[in-house]
């Protein structure tokens, strides 16, 4: 099980770290958009890898699962800008 | 003109040239846009400017100043050309290394960096350098991506820098560590992006 979580940690970070910038470039700083793609894709390759390990999924429940975890990965680095944010300001 | 030895950092970002408007100058240009501007308002006096890449920033200096710049890539210089005559002021554009600079000591009042110190390959030894060049009591301004202290943050910057190294920036540097390890006081750190994208104000010592 922690075995299939590495590869799936790495594809999840390498996946996001070219792609998203071509995807969505035209919008955002190429950090904005790499810290919380790799992140999203780091724990949803993690979590999905481990997961089929264990029981089978079917491709609807994985990405599902991949999505809820992208979507917590990109709510978490809003969050944690905003602090950081109101920190300098504080 | 100072003779380049670092020649595998200048075919690097030679190459990285014609995609690096593309690259970086989408939405990072319109999402860093006014957090450039506020850093570029402070122009005054006697400017360096480094490194100035394709020309993406000119777009937020202020107009009217005297400004001498340094790339170590000729070809991004040369994709620059068209942003250098449209500026509303004066640009002197040189092929020049940030470790080596060809300037008298104590010779500029400001100097502004953006998203330079993450693709200088020693980069106290590049700041050394700028410290040399700025009269005492001068200012160093810095628009600079960085790592981050966060963790899983930390691990990914680590990670992404193995493979950006190889055609761009590094993602891991400690910026304001090194700025410090050069002799300068740090004044502030403005959060732009995380703690990763920030902008640095930092003075030589009178």
């Amino acid at each position: 099980m922690l075995l299939a979580m590495f590869p799936g940690m790495l594809l999840g970070m390498v996946i996001p770290l070219f792609l998203a910038p071509l995807v969505f470039g035209r919008y955002f700083g190429a950090m904005e958009i790499m810290v919380p793609c790799m992140l999203g894709g780091m724990l949803a390759g993690m979590w999905i890898s481990m997961a089929v390990t264990m029981h089978p999924v079917s491709l609807g429940q994985a990405a599902t699962q991949g999505i809820i975890i992208a979507l917590g990965s990109l709510v978490f680095c809003y969050l944690l800008n905003a602090f950081e944010k109101m920190k300098a300001k504080a | 003109m100072s003779e380049i030895t670092d020649k595998k950092t200048q075919a690097k970002w030679d190459k990285a040239a014609p995609s690096f408007d593309f690259m970086a100058g989408l939405g990072a240009e319109k999402r860093w846009a006014e957090d450039k501007s506020e850093l570029f308002s402070y122009m005054d006096g006697n400017i360096l400017f480094l490194a100035l890449g394709t020309g993406l920033d000119i777009a937020h200096f202020p107009t009217g100043k005297t400004i001498e710049t340094i790339d170590i890539s000729p070809k991004m210089l040369q994709i620059a050309e068209e942003r250098l005559k449209g500026y509303d002021g004066s640009i002197n554009a040189q092929v020049m290394d940030a470790h080596n600079l060809d300037f008298p000591d104590n010779h500029f009042d400001q100097i502004y960096t953006s998203c330079t110190f993450c693709s200088v390959p020693n980069p106290v030894k590049g700041l050394e350098s700028l410290y040399r060049v700025l009269k005492p009591g001068g200012e160093l301004r810095m628009f600079e991506h960085t790592g981050s202290r966060y963790f899983p943050f930390n691990v990914m910057m680590n990670f992404m820098t193995l493979i950006t190294s190889k055609f761009g920036p590094d993602m891991n540097r400690t910026t304001v560590k090194n700025v410090q390890a050069a002799g300068f006081e740090v004044l502030s750190v403005k959060p732009v992006y995380l703690d990763v994208v920030k902008t640095i104000t930092a003075r030589k010592p009178a």
